[in-house]
Order: structure tokens, then sequence, then C-alpha cells
């Protein structure tokens, strides 16, 4: 259904140009707004004052104050610093790890492959993020805690997508010509194949941000995140969800940074999804748009959805 | 079709017996004390003992994961620390509400994405097209439990149109089932809408469009074709429902599972923790069975192994 003619290529190419600048602003300056937080944050997140409770926005608080008084423009400045760093550390464990380990089971096939698989099989049978609040809910909240449990479901989506494109590599003619030159498993892995499967994966791991930005703050939101004082936009949420009738607006401001953060990611991803060389499948779009969930493929998200 | 089932059935039975034994691995091996952390930081070491030995976890691994497994099989998963009573009763009394809120999540978000998606692929590049490419980004991108709140806001404190949380007011499912169906009716359209157009620009539709088909007829014909992966998303999508239930029921104080699997985290609960998840389990498990059915309905071709 794409338009293959040379002015709807060129207009396609315009497209995800936009999307991928896009996406990269908005989360360059969500994390740069977390780098800058302790230069800039007008109180300190956690200083309560009890007589500003609910205060209104004025001059010294830019955004009004919670319910324990504290400033909610500084507490969403430092909540920038735990979603984000926290997603991209996430991704990157779980990107790496489920490469190599798509890689090596793609390239070994037999016993190896099939002990994979049947490894994300399993773990693929907890939806969306119900194993990472079970893993939570055992070892307790905390940020540690919270990124071993999205590591845990993570590797899955990026093992698999990987060992799909080691498949396909590994029978072009120049894999084996590099094999049938006695190129030894490991360097034909490093330096032949990963090269060729880093570019879906870096997609799939650009969508991957968003979903574990949305499972961070969801987890956050039971109460199985960091826990409080330290601000998170997901706690913060809570905080407002739990005030709705008195402060409507504590709730507005953590979600909208939890969605912006979640469309810079989609937006990155769909400008990754197609660069000037891809042919660009179109309809698959709306489904890699869709698997935000935290890099497994299937939407997990909540998920993300949740 | 049946020996289609039957052999998909069976393929689950080790998969579930995987996922249950990787429930009680967690609770049971990873590192951290789950008694102490259910009895706190301060608790006596004679108490969690005590307590240890209450629960059975001072017995050889083996022995107790024999135990849990035999439970299994009958149908005991335990005692709920929290509740007293049977972890089995209390998912069979939350499961109904649970399913009640699915459903209707599946049907607004059907009864939304069908037209939605067919109009889009009937004028690719059209207002309406675009406007929900829009919409399906930006509810891809909204939590539900921001959204939930939002919704709360404007159609219970505001418009005091439906009730605020719970079960029994009337209207009471309105909220939580657009909450959860927003995200999935867009994606839904989303593919619904790809998946038509793809049908449609098959030869199969040119060829009967040149011996003379009318346009809304040969539209048809890519329709029942192109209901395939949309099924088959149908049933991955319960799987961010079923997650989705956990915040949403909890936003909602809906008495169903996902808000008795926080209880009883909230509890330290071990035992209704471990039955809550593998309830989730099998419930998608059985979901994504009977779409992967519908889906064999639709097309036999799909149950040749």
């Amino acid at each position: 259904m794409s338009d293959t003619t040379a002015p709807g290529r060129a207009a396609t190419r315009r497209r995800r140009r936009t999307s991928l600048t896009t996406g990269a602003l908005i989360l360059g300056f969500l994390l740069a707004a977390g780098v800058a937080a302790p230069w800039m944050v007008p109180h300190p997140p956690d200083e309560q004052d009890l007589s500003r409770r609910f205060a209104m926005p004025d001059g010294a608080h830019p955004l009004g104050c919670d319910d324990l008084g504290r400033d909610v423009l500084s507490r969403l400045l430092y909540g920038a610093r735990i979603s984000l760093p926290l997603a991209i550390v996430v991704v990157g464990l779980s990107a790496g790890l489920g490469t190599l380990l798509g890689g090596l089971a793609g390239l070994a096939g037999g016993a190896v492959d099939a002990a994979l698989m049947a490894a994300a099989d399993l773990l693929l049978a907890f939806p969306g993020i119900l194993l990472a609040v079970a893993i939570v809910a055992v070892r307790g909240p905390g940020l540690a805690n919270v990124a071993v449990a999205l590591c845990v479901i993570g590797w899955v989506g990026y093992a698999r997508l990987a060992r799909g494109e080691t498949l396909r590599v590994a029978r072009e003619p120049f894999v084996e010509a590099a094999r049938a030159a006695g190129t030894g498993p490991a360097r034909l892995l490093g330096r032949h194949i990963l090269p060729l499967v880093a570019r879906p994966v870096a997609v799939q791991a650009a969508l991957g941000v968003g979903g574990v930005v949305m499972a961070e703050a969801g987890l956050s939101f039971l109460g199985l995140g960091v826990p409080p004082p330290t601000a998170t936009w997901g706690g913060m949420l809570r905080d407002g969800a739990q005030n709705l009738l008195d402060a409507p607006r504590l709730a507005v401001a953590p979600g909208a940074l939890i969605a912006l953060a979640v469309l810079g990611a989609q937006m990155l991803g769909n400008g990754l999804g197609a660069g000037p060389e891809s042919t660009g499948a179109e309809g698959t779009d709306g489904r890699t748009g869709a698997g935000a969930g935290p890099g497994r493929g299937r939407r997990g998200g909540e998920g993300v959805a949740a | 079709m049946s020996g289609y089932l039957l052999r998909r059935l069976l393929g689950a039975v080790p998969l579930l017996l995987g996922a249950a034994t990787l429930v009680f691995l967690l609770v049971h091996l990873v590192p951290g004390d789950p008694v102490r952390l259910m009895l706190g930081a301060g608790a006596r070491d004679s108490d969690v003992s005590e307590f240890r030995n209450r629960l059975g976890l001072d017995r050889p691994i083996g022995e107790q994961y024999l135990r849990f497994v035999g439970g299994l099989i009958r149908g005991d998963l335990g005692t709920s620390l929290h509740y007293q009573d049977p972890v089995g009763a209390l998912l069979r009394e939350r499961l109904p509400s649970t399913v009640r809120l699915a459903a209707a999540t599946l049907l607004v978000a059907l009864l939304a994405a069908v037209p939605a998606g067919l109009l889009a692929a009937v004028r690719p590049g059209g207002w309406w097209d675009r406007l929900s490419t829009a919409i399906a980004s930006l509810a891809l991108a909204m939590p539900s439990f921001w959204l939930g709140p939002l919704l709360v806001l404007l159609f219970s404190i505001r418009l005091r149109w439906l009730p605020v949380s719970g079960s029994e007011a009337p209207g009471a499912l309105v909220l939580p089932a657009a909450t959860l169906a927003f995200p999935i009716a867009s994606l839904l359209a989303r593919l619904l809408c790809v998946s038509v157009r793809d049908q449609a620009a098959a030869a199969y539709v040119t060829a009967a469009r040149a011996r003379g088909l009318g346009r809304a007829s040969a539209l048809l014909h890519a329709v029942r074709n192109a209901i395939g992966p949309v099924v088959t998303m149908v049933g991955l999508q319960t799987g961010s429902l079923l997650t989705g239930a956990i915040l949403t029921e909890t936003i909602f104080a809906w008495p169903g599972l996902g808000r008795l699997l926080v209880r009883a985290i909230t509890y330290r609960d071990y035992p209704l923790v471990e039955g809550c998840v593998l309830a989730f389990a099998i419930i998608y498990m059985l979901a994504n069975l009977a779409c992967d059915a519908v889906r064999v309905a639709l097309d036999p071709r799909l149950a040749r192994p």
C-alpha cells in the first residue's frame, strides 16, 4: 500500500525524517531537563511546606504545590531524572542481551535454539508487565528491582527479533562465503551478522524506550516502583489521582509528560523504521508503533496499556 | 478443526506447568526473603522462623515444589494469608468481575474500531485516515492510569453523569471499559485499515472488479480476508487488557482479579500473589487459543500442521 512512485518515496522519506527529528528533540529535551534539574528547580523536590498544601500556581511555584506542599515543577523535573535514564538503561541491557542470545540461537540452531525459544515462550506466557509486577512484589519496590524486573521481561522481544534476522542474514551468500573461508562462529556473528541485525533492533529499542517509561510509571502508580519521597512521574500521577477532588491539576502534568516521552519514543522509532535505503514496509508500521511494550514484540506496554 | 484445538490444548499443558514452575521459583528462590518483607524489617527471628514453618518454607525446596504442583493439579492453590480463605475460592469470586470488564472492553473496542478502520481504509490519505492515525498515536502514548482519572474528572466530578468508582451503581462499567478500550480500539482500527488496504490491492480483487463486481462487493471480499490479523491482534491485546485491568481496577475500585493482585502484593500475601499471577497467565493462554480457533474457523488452511 506504500506509494512506490519517486515523489511518493521522497514524501515518505521527508515524513520519516521529520518524525525522527521531532522524536529525538522531544526525548533530548526531557533528558536535558532531567540533567539540568538540580540547577533549574526553584525548590528542593522533597521540601514540604504544609501551609502551602494544594497551593495554586504563583510566581514562586509556577505549577503550584502538591498535597504535602511540595513544588510540583521541581518534582516533575526531578522525575525526568528517573524515567528516561532508567528506560535507556533497561532498553540498552535488554536489547544487548536479547540480541546476543537471539543471534547465538539463530546461528547455533539445534538444542541451544530450542532451549532459548522455550524460555522466551515461557516468559511470553505472562501478559504484559505481569511478571515484572510479580518480581517487584517479591523483591520489594526500588529502582534496582524495577530495572531488573523490566530487563527480565524485556530481552525476550529482542531475542526473537535478532534470531529471526540472524536466520535470514545467515543464508546470504556473503555469510556462506565467510563460513567457507573458515571464519569462526564468534567472528561470523560479531563481524558479519550482528551489524546487519542492529538496525531492526534499534527500531524496536527506540519504541521500547516508550514502553519502559510507561511500565515504570505503571509500577510506580501501583506503589511498586521507586518508593516515596523520590519524585517519579508515575508516583506523582498516583498522588494526583488520589487527590482528584482537591486538586485535579496534580494529575494532569505528570501524565502529560509520560505521554510526551512515549510519543517521542514512538516518533523516533517510526523515523528510524525506514531510512532512505529501506524499502519501507509501511504495512507493518501500525504494528511496530503499537508494539511499544518494553521490547516484547507483542504489545506489553502497560502497559503498556494499560 | 477439533484435532487442531486438541493439539493446541495439549501443547498448552507443558507451557502452563512451566509458567507455574516459574511463579514458584520466583517466590521461593529469588534473592530477598519474602517472610522478612511480609513481617517487616523489625520482626524478631523467632517470629520469622515460626512463620516460615507455618508456610512450609523451611522444608527442602524439592518437597515444597512437589506439594505446590500436587496442589495445583487438585485445584488447591493454598490459603490466603490475609483473607484466611482458599486462594481458589477468592479467584473464583473475583473472576466474573474481570471477565465482565474485559468483555465490555472488547465489545466497545470492536464497535469503535471496525467502522473507524473501514472508513479510513476506503479513503487513504483522507481527513478521517489522517485523524484516526493521529488519534491512534495519542491513544498508544496515553497511560490508562492517566486517561482513567481524566475521564473521572470530566464525567464523574464535573458533569456528574457516571459514578466515580465501584461496580454496583448503574453505568459503573462505562468509564473502566472506555479507559481500557481506547488504546485497543485505536490499534485495531489502524490494523484493520492497513489490512483491508493490503487485501484491496491484491490481484483477486482487481480480477473481480474487472469482471464487473461492484466496489462495495469487492471490498466485502477484501474485508473477510483482512480480518485474520485483526483476530490475532485481539488475542494478543487480551494481554494488555489483563495488565491494563490491574491498573484500571485499582483506579476505579473494580472488584476483579487485578485489584485482588494489588491487594495481595500490598499485604505481602504470597500464596494469593502466586494464584493471581497464574490465573492471569491461564486466562491469557485461553484467550489466545480462542482467537486462534476463530482464525482457523475463518481460514481452515491454518489448521494444517
